[in-house]
């Protein structure tokens, strides 16, 4: 099932949700999202659960006509427990001496902190760029800034979860 | 999930009156700033703390006739005397807490092994997945209410289900300051239940609504839910909350409830009142 809003774009990431989907609306509310954020979806699976103890569950794919889109997509549905449907591992994207800025995949995270010092409460606020790396197989969140030519960075959306 | 202990012998929910866990205030302060009440919360009355928590005390034992067990308070743990988060406890499971913010994590292997050592056959939860017991998550009938988003996570709630096997309807909190949703909902007896409209969304006002009849949905205020007038406690026919909610006082007077109000203003400071101090265990 398509929610008709939208042409389905050429990026998409398959997600998975859990739960009493019906009966608290999650559903519902996960499909208004993603047509508010300008994205659209498609309905692979559903299982309702037939007893009412019995969870759901529902296997959908994004479409979104860009990565920021997409991204925001993913970001969005996560509280509701939509979580990417992937066995593979997270893509890989080694940083080349040229590129002097993260590539264009990279994953920018956003970090919000509220600092009690003797000025009282402030709020410290740093909206990256900042990427996914992964150093000797351990990930890292790390400033772009910071990456330099080899270093290896994830991109795209599978194998990461929001 | 994980499952840590076999079934023990002190069944709570056996016993004639029912039982509330309780952790007096010896260590209570507020010492970090995890919720926006304690974000501009004044110096903090251990002493007032302390009288104010004895009362709490008095009203559940002798006004409304609960047996009351004793958490032993820990040095360095001050939010170890909300009882209320750390777990959820339905016959004799206990699904454990595990907090979002690290501040409060030491308290889960501390209250683990208090589950342990009286008989509940304890869960926990993934170390990726926050729960807040049964501050996030309410007992109604054959149901659970359970909030998410601020502190718990919706994936915990397909664990309470594989736990209890009773279903979960989960509620958007969509106000900071409603942190926990035993801020802004509160079931009582007789299928009565008590809801702050204003902590949740379109969608989480529709499934309290579609599950609780209409004639037994008690809204309350934004300006008394704001003195936590929904983080009541409920036994038998009493109710006990923090005092100064008067239009709440009469609703539940014109129901039947007998009314308990107790000051709870250092509690506050905290985010938490009489609700949050108390942990039903049968």
């Amino acid at each position: 099932m398509m929610s008709g809003i939208a042409e389905p774009a050429g990026l998409s990431a398959t997600v998975e949700l859990k739960g009493h989907l019906i009966d608290s609306l999650t559903l519902s509310k996960v499909v208004d999202r993603v047509q508010q954020l300008g994205g659209d979806y498609q309905l692979n699976d559903i299982h309702v659960g037939s007893l009412k103890k019995d969870i759901s569950s529902i296997n959908m794919t994004l479409y979104a006509q860009d990565q920021i889109t997409l991204d925001r997509l993913l970001e969005a549905l996560a509280p509701y427990g939509a979580v990417a449907n992937s066995d593979q591992e997270a893509s890989r994207t080694v940083v080349c001496e040229q590129d002097g800025q993260p590539p264009a995949m990279a994953f920018g995270v956003k970090l919000r902190r509220r600092v009690h010092t003797a000025q009282g409460w402030q709020t410290v606020e740093n909206g990256g760029p900042w990427v996914l790396s992964l150093e000797n197989g351990v990930p890292k969140v790390k400033p772009a800034c910071a990456l330099k030519a080899g270093d290896t960075v994830l991109s795209g959306t599978s194998g990461l979860q929001w | 999930m994980v499952w840590i202990s076999p079934v023990g012998n002190t069944p709570f929910s056996a016993k004639d009156k029912p039982t509330i866990l309780m952790c007096p205030p010896t260590y209570f302060t507020v010492e970090y700033a995890i919720n926006p009440w304690m974000e501009e919360a004044p110096p903090c009355d251990v002493d007032l703390a302390k009288r104010q928590w004895e009362a709490l005390y008095l009203a559940i034992t002798e006004q409304a006739g609960a047996d009351v067990e004793l958490l032993e308070p820990v040095k360095g743990l001050p939010d170890l005397v909300f009882t209320a988060n750390a777990a959820l406890i339905y016959d004799q499971v206990a699904v454990l807490a595990h907090y979002k913010h690290p501040e409060r994590r030491d308290e889960e292997p501390y209250c683990a092994r208090w589950f342990e050592q009286h008989g509940f056959q304890v869960a926990s939860m993934p170390e990726h997945i926050f729960f807040e017991g049964a501050g996030d998550a309410l007992l109604w009938q054959d149901r659970v209410f359970a909030g998410y988003k601020t502190r718990t996570d919706i994936a915990s709630h397909n664990l309470l289900t594989a736990a209890t096997s009773l279903p979960v309807l989960s509620l958007e909190l969509i106000n900071p300051r409603f942190y926990h949703v035993d801020v802004c909902l509160c079931p009582l007896a007789d299928g009565h239940l008590i809801y702050s409209p204003d902590a949740f969304d379109d969608y989480g006002r529709a499934v309290i609504e579609a599950n609780v009849p209409q004639e037994k949905l008690i809204p309350v205020s934004a300006e008394e839910a704001a003195r936590f007038a929904c983080n009541a406690v409920n036994v038998h026919d009493t109710v006990i909350f923090n005092q100064g909610s008067p239009q709440l006082v009469s609703d539940l007077k014109s129901r039947g409830f007998n009314v308990v109000e107790v000051d709870l203003s250092e509690f506050l400071k905290s985010g938490g009142s009489a609700k949050c101090l108390t942990l039903r265990l049968g």
